[in-house]
């Protein structure tokens, strides 16, 4: 069985990396598998400066799912270029994709400089998607023509290959995604969670501290996969795809529908073993439906 | 830190809205006190975190109370059932002391309890000091007296030993000791007012309860990030801001 995938910039073994967010820097994943399994690993996205995220409660049960608004914790660009990367590369030697968000232009601009300057990265992710902040973030990934300024910017800047992770509470995501695309970008992440809300029976109040968060988790799948589906449909760069994936047929249905990856998520949050049980499935998986080289079946769909 | 599927001995109500529950199946785990674990819940996504009350031989204890549909769910689970379980988490006590006060409010006692038998095992001495809102409330009455046959408990009507707060059951001296503190957070910075010195076990809704999400993050006085499941839930007074 033939799993492997060749992206800019990232050549990987299988299709399954973490999503952004779901797997910090590595430190606590590594105590559970060793994540040189994982086709890649995507990094906890960095801002510019050290970011203490959003009050508690940030994080709730929700059906076949959870709802954060985690809100961009994260130790500044200094600590991951200096410490946490390097320390993730002691032991990760796979394709490492690490994630950049800022509050406006100039900060996603400064991130990626110092990160310029750190061996070791393989490409980004530039998180124009987070649903949890008051600037920046997904406000800057929900109108095209922000989503191409800051791409194009970007794209002038970095060292490496650029993969632009977008929001589904966009509009018109396929204009954000085009609009990403003429920018220059090497690929799309498609999608990040989608705005939802709980209230707690007892407190008669919503459950997190910002109100509303992102949704993400089994229960997306479909959503997020006819976003890639649609994507997909009219565009060039490769897309990876991410939504509520738990197993090595999801992985395989992202492919069918258009993404040569995927991300996997909220299912880290369930089982730590996630990643490593989709990872060992695959070939099984592949076998069973009858693909010998998965890297065949993207698109597939659309055909 | 591993997943386990653990068999369910017992899942028994033993106060209002608390059950006692005992999972086998938990060979070569060393679990100290203030840790805890994740349950999965079947038909929920996220595990819920509940603290160990007791480690002996294969056989982990937990108390938790039914306050929303998980933990009610939980409750409906049967004997021989199976639940899948991530553990040890967390950093409890470490520094266990001497002559040392275990304050509890409510099912903030379920963790105090297991210290309390590790202590009396290591030979030292301890003195409980728990609250309750009512006699009802109370779990496991004997075994906190076999603990602490002078332990001291209130109740806020009065229905079972002294009436009032945990204040009214101090002795003179208590406030000196060091302190093992687990309850709702208002008691919790109660603790932190009334004794010189001591630690808090805190609780709050988690994601993964090992560390990746950043769910449970809360800051030190100084501005520094620190989990509560993976640097906690056990702190110092005064280590983090809640």
């Amino acid at each position: 069985m033939d799993t492997r995938i060749t992206l800019p910039g990232l050549d990987l073994k299988n299709p399954v990396l973490p999503a952004s967010g779901t797997a910090g820097y590595g430190e606590e994943l590594s105590k559970f598998y060793d994540l040189n399994i994982l086709g890649g690993f995507t990094t906890k996205s960095a801002t510019g400066l050290e970011r203490p995220g959003n009050p508690l409660p940030r994080i709730a049960d929700a059906y076949e799912g959870t709802l954060n608004c985690i809100g961009l914790e994260n130790p500044g660009v200094d600590i991951v270029a200096k410490k946490k990367i390097p320390e993730l590369r002691k032991t990760y030697k796979g394709p490492l994709l690490v994630s950049i968000a800022g509050s406006d232009e100039e900060e996603y601009c400064h991130v990626m400089d110092v990160l310029n300057g750190t061996e070791g990265i393989d490409a980004y992710e530039i998180n124009i998607s987070c649903p949890n902040v008051s600037k920046g973030g997904m406000a800057l990934g929900t109108d095209p023509k922000e989503a191409y300024s800051i791409t194009r910017k970007l794209k002038a800047l970095s060292r490496h290959p650029l993969y632009v992770k977008l929001t589904p509470n966009a509009k018109d995501i396929v204009l954000v995604a085009k609009a990403v695309e003429e920018a220059g970008a090497d690929g799309i992440v498609v999608c990040n969670s989608f705005q939802g809300m709980r209230i707690d029976l007892r407190t008669r109040k919503p459950i997190l501290s910002r109100t509303i968060g992102g949704y993400g988790g089994p229960a997306i799948l479909p959503m997020a996969l006819k976003v890639v589906y649609q994507c997909a449909k009219e565009i060039n760069i490769p897309i990876i795809g991410v939504g509520g994936i738990a197993s090595a047929r999801d992985v395989i249905e992202f492919l069918l529908a258009g993404a040569s990856a995927v991300e996997v998520g909220s299912a880290n949050l369930k089982d730590p073993y996630a990643m490593k049980k989709i990872v060992e499935e695959l070939p099984d998986t592949m076998r069973r439906y009858g693909y010998e080289t998965l890297s065949t079946c993207i698109k597939e769909a659309l055909k | 830190m591993k997943t386990l599927e653990l068999t369910i001995l017992q899942n028994a109500c033993v106060a209002k809205d608390i059950y006692l529950l005992r999972l086998s199946g938990a060979k070569d785990i060393a679990c100290e006190p203030g840790q805890f674990a994740s349950l999965s819940i079947p038909n929920f996504f996220l595990r819920r975190p509940l603290g160990i009350v007791d480690d002996k031989d294969d056989v982990l204890s937990f108390l938790y109370k039914v306050v929303g549909e998980g933990t009610l769910a939980l409750s409906r689970q049967k004997e021989g059932e199976k639940l899948n379980v991530l553990l040890p988490l967390g950093h409890g006590f470490e520094e266990r002391k001497t002559d040392s006060l275990l304050v509890g409010a409510g099912l903030g006692i379920a963790p105090l309890l297991f210290l309390a038998k590790r202590m009396k095992k290591e030979g030292k001495s301890f003195h409980i000091r728990f609250a309750f809102n009512t006699k009802e409330d109370i779990p496991l009455l004997e075994d906190i007296l076999s603990l602490d046959p002078l332990a001291k408990i209130a109740t806020l009507d009065g229905s079972y030993g002294t009436k009032g707060l945990f204040t009214d059951i101090l002795e003179e001296e208590d406030t000196r000791k060091t302190a093992y503190c687990c309850g709702p957070v208002p008691f919790l910075k109660a603790c932190e007012k009334t004794f010189e010195k001591g630690y808090v076990s805190l609780e709050c809704r988690m994601g993964c309860g090992y560390g990746i999400c950043n769910g449970c993050t809360l800051l030190t006085p100084d501005g520094k990030r620190r989990k509560i499941c993976k640097d906690g839930p056990v702190f110092a007074f005064k280590e983090v801001c809640y």
